[in-house]
């Protein structure tokens, strides 16, 4: 296959380019579906091609081919030379892309089991054994199973000498019960919902998930959602769960500290920041227990690779320190700009895509509560939310409004009745100045945004947070 | 060799010759087998400049196998023989490791599809990268003509379609798209306008760049929050985000089978205002048309809801079979979670020109488009979602100034349902998976808060 990425790049010093860069992608994906006891989707998917980047002084061009004949990918790459000859402007300074990357090696995702060896069938079995699981619940209308299996075979080249080449697994699986009960209906999901929870690795974290023995407590929690009593609308001390945290923490100061966001490269799509191009080591978001980090070398993130797509080896750099902003996700063009490293971010959701900053895996420091009840024991009055439900948070990233699956209201430091709908709103800024306390590492885990949205052509992207459950002060809750 | 030339033949005897090799090779009772070309090139720029232009080629084959009623799919862009003898192969596999499907309804044989030479412009398929260069530059100088700065995107693509079984179903169908969305921005204020046309010469991109910079007015010096329930009109693109959510929440038979469909218990009760008609409408040459689904069932217009009441949701065949009816023709590519899915969605339009409807607002705002809408609870159309790009206020039928933008939460069927005007001037847009036309309305009270 390197010969087929030689082709391009010959082809891209015979017409002179600045740069150019070539990507071999081959995914192989497989999907088991259950509902209601029955298989409603099975399927294996591949997916193979290759994509083009060329950069002439100050354009860039790209072009994808889903034909690895030589006329085609050589086709393909006069396509994106074109492209890029199109934009260019003579007398135009050139694009700086910073220090040339020449990275070789190779990377794989650490795999104990590898999930593409484990007959169907015990995929299979172990869905059905869920979803007879959930189906001994009375009141459950409909339920869900889900497992899908990833692996992506990455070959990168460019013209500076890179070579790196990569094999990426990934499986996630969940469970959905949704009740039907004195005509209301409430959705339980396990571990997370959204359909995956998502790691890389092997079918190992599959079998860690122990999907069969969490299967009662999502139904039985489902149909008790139906008759307990809605979150009130108040305002109050708010605790949330690890999974909350990851969404609170990717939609409101994850995106926001993306580098092509702050420039307004995303300003008619997917939105820009409230992050300025100068906040860098200013805007102060008023905690001092906010550390937030970029990590693509989590082992099992989502977000977890050896180099990201320009080649840029995987690496770890901090975004909030002490709530203060200390980092930018960016890309190399973007850090040349800012004369700094890049952050090693730039992805592309598959060959047929430009690589855009996306996080890897965003996480926050957990703090000193050693667990949920030390986090809830000093709380006189509040409500603890826990598996995000709805998520919605305007294109500056400020103004949020969250829902969960299920909160509990908080008495006296102890947790009280369940209560149903459960949401909360905000602004970012003045939200995490209200942080007053973070669960410790025991409450720290992993968690998955799996299809996040970004671009045109639209790419969606994996990304994992480590989060540990954490305590708001005079949140609106019940919105 | 010519960069703007086709790489893929997606010509109707070369993909029947793939497809139909694909089905010698697949070892089982029954195959259908699918085929997808995009060629996509599309042209992204901000604050004036053009910062990506991207091409993309693919053809996805998609084979499903049946043996005994159990089925199995399997996808591959990977064409050569070795490929298709994989893909064959891992779809009989899995067919192999299936439980017998109850609800398979089969495949369908072979039928005359109507074919629609509309759906495709030469001008759009050919169009080269200094054409798009070239429109990005009127959208900019438009906008910096009139004091701002321009953002969006403008993309040309062709797609084709074909379906092929062993019950000898031969379907093939080829269209194109141009698209074109702008931002634009003076100081803090930004507005929008976009456009979706299979004929790439019917839209003016300086015109949609002062369409949107007619909406990018500097806010008001108005009290601090717009919290309270105001009378609006939503421009189409409000329109379309809104009609999108309802067909992805309710319009599928999936979500009616699950009982979250706001279909469930309507019956014949209102949705929404009398004065609405929605459909399904695949056919017309504009919209872009598409004469068949995934599953090879002929398309037809399908009534959504008419005066207001819900008509019908779409089906694929298997979600037919459950429910004792005839698919609609919107299945998607199989296996996929969501069921059947309507991808031309049509408002009828009203009798008011632009300004009508803003006399009729009298006082009130004006609503551009919408941002990250989540779904609170499908059964009640219950969202929650942000204003974007244009929050205008409107007195005594005259825009006097801008907003900043609000929230809102609550059942968008209510707020349809306080519809008391309709625009004769219907816009076409892109949107998931399809297209939306529509005009725009004026709705009595939408409640809105900071």
């Amino acid at each position: 296959m390197r010969e087929v990425l030689d082709w391009c790049l010959d082809l891209c010093a015979a017409h002179g380019v600045t740069y150019g860069d070539a990507r071999f992608v081959r995914t192989f994906s497989e999907a088991v579906n259950v509902v209601n006891g029955d298989i409603t989707r099975l399927s294996s998917e591949e997916s193979v091609g290759l994509g083009v980047r060329v950069l002439v002084g100050s354009s860039w061009g790209f072009a994808a081919t889903s034909d690895l004949g030589r006329i085609h990918v050589q086709a393909a790459t006069a396509r994106a030379i074109a492209i890029a000859r199109a934009g260019h402007r003579p007398g135009q300074p050139d694009l700086l892309l910073g220090r040339p990357v020449r990275t070789r090696g190779s990377w794989q995702t650490p795999v104990l089991v590898d999930p593409f060896t484990v007959p169907l069938e015990d995929k299979i079995a172990l869905l059905l054994g869920a979803d007879a699981a959930m189906a001994a619940v009375a009141g459950i209308r409909t339920r869900q199973a889900m497992m899908a299996l990833d692996r992506h075979h990455k070959i990168f080249a460019n013209t500076e000498g890179a070579l790196v080449e990569q094999n990426l697994t990934e499986v996630a699986a969940a469970l959905e019960a949704r009740a039907a009960v004195a005509g209301q209906s409430a959705a339980r999901s396990y571990p997370d919902a959204r359909g995956h929870h998502g790691f890389t690795g092997g079918y190992e974290y599959v079998l860690g998930l122990n999907l069969v023995s969490h299967a009662p407590l999502v139904a039985e929690e489902a149909v008790q959602l139906c008759t307990a009593p809605p979150c009130p609308t108040t305002r109050t001390t708010l605790v949330l769960d690890g999974s909350q945290m990851a969404i609170q923490l990717h939609e409101s100061l994850g995106h926001a500290v993306e580098h092509d966001r702050v420039l307004g490269h995303e300003v008619s799509f997917a939105g820009g920041s409230f992050v300025r191009p100068d906040d860098l080591g200013r805007l102060d978001l008023g905690s001092p227990l906010l550390h937030v980090w970029s990590d693509a070398t989590t082992p099992g993130g989502l977000g977890t690779y050896g180099f990201d797509d320009e080649g840029v080896p995987a690496g770890r750099m901090p975004l909030f320190e002490e709530g203060r902003l200390t980092g930018l996700l960016s890309n190399r063009e973007t850090a040349a700009s800012r004369g700094v490293a890049p952050a090693g971010v730039a992805r592309a959701s598959s060959w047929q895509r430009i690589p855009l900053i996306r996080m890897a895996n965003v996480h926050l420091e957990p703090g000193h509560h050693p667990t949920l009840d030390a986090l809830i024991a000093d709380v006189d009055e509040g409500i603890y939310m826990a598996t995000n439900r709805s998520w919605s948070i305007d294109e500056r990233r400020e103004a949020f409004h969250f829902g969960t699956e299920i909160a509990w209201e908080i008495r006296k430091g102890k947790l009280g009745r369940m209560l149903s709908v459960p949401s909360y709103k905000g602004r970012t800024q003045e939200f995490w100045a209200r942080l007053e306390a973070l669960g410790g590492p025991a409450t720290w885990g992993l968690w998955s945004v799996p299809h996040c949205g970004k671009g045109q052509p639209s790419q969606f992207a994996r990304v994992s947070h480590g989060t540990p459950a954490a305590r708001f002060g005079d949140v609106q809750v019940g919105v | 060799m010519t960069p703007a030339a086709a790489i893929i033949s997606w010509e109707e005897d070369a993909l029947r010759g793939l497809a139909q090799e694909a089905l010698a090779l697949c070892e089982a009772d029954e195959a259908e087998v699918v085929l997808q070309g995009t060629d996509q090139h599309l042209a992204r720029f901000s604050a004036g400049t053009l910062h990506q232009h991207t091409a993309e080629q693919t053809l996805e084959l998609r084979i499903r196998a049946i043996r005994n009623d159990r089925v199995g799919v399997a996808t591959t862009t990977d064409l050569s023989r070795g490929g298709l003898e994989r893909v064959s192969h891992r779809a009989v596999a899995l067919a192999a490791r299936q439980a017998p499907d109850p609800h398979f309804p089969g495949l369908p044989g072979p039928c005359d599809f109507v074919r629609i030479p509309e759906a495709h412009h030469e001008a759009t398929a050919s169009r080269t990268p200094q054409e798009r260069e070239a429109t990005v530059r009127t959208l900019v100088q438009a906008a910096q003509t009139l004091g701002g700065t321009a953002s969006g995107h403008h993309a040309t693509s062709r797609h084709v379609l074909a379906v092929a079984n062993t019950r000898c179903l031969w379907g093939w169908h080829a269209g194109t798209r141009a698209e074109w969305s702008v931002v634009a921005q003076q100081g803090e204020a930004t507005g929008y306008a976009a456009r979706l046309s299979p004929d790439v010469m019917t839209v003016d991109p300086a015109g949609l760049a002062k369409e949107a910079m007619a909406r990018a007015i500097p806010p008001l010096e108005l009290p601090a929050t717009l919290k309270g329930t105001h009378r609006v009109m939503l421009e189409p693109y409000a329109v379309a985000d809104w009609l999108t959510m309802l067909a992805y929440m309710g319009f599928g038979a999936t979500s009616v089978a699950q009982g979250t469909s706001f279909l469930c218990e309507a019956g014949e009760t209102s949705l929404t205002s009398p004065i609405l008609d929605l459909w399904d409408n695949p056919l017309d040459p504009l919209m872009p048309a598409r004469p068949f689904d995934a599953e090879g069932t002929p398309k037809q217009p399908l009534a959504l809801l008419k005066n207001g009441v819900g008509q019908n949701c779409v089906h694929d065949r298997r979600s037919a079979r459950q429910a004792g009816r005839s698919s609609t023709g919107h299945a998607l590519p199989p296996p996929n979670p969501y069921g059947a899915f309507p991808a031309h969605l049509d408002l009828g339009p009203g009798d008011r020109s632009r300004q009508e409807l803003l006399d009729l607002l009298g006082d009130g705002l004006l609503i551009t488009r919408f941002h990250y809408i989540s779904v609170l609870d499908p059964r009640q159309a219950r969202l929650t979602g942000l204003t974007r790009d244009g929050v205008l206020q409107v007195r005594q039928g005259k825009i006097v100034g801008a907003c900043r933008n609000a929230r809102y939460t609550g059942s968008i069927l209510e707020a349809l349902r306080g519809v008391v005007g309709v625009g004769k001037d219907a816009i076409l847009m892109p949107s998931i998976l399809g297209s939306v036309r529509c005009p725009a309305v004026v709705l009595e009270a939408l409640a809105l808060e900071p």
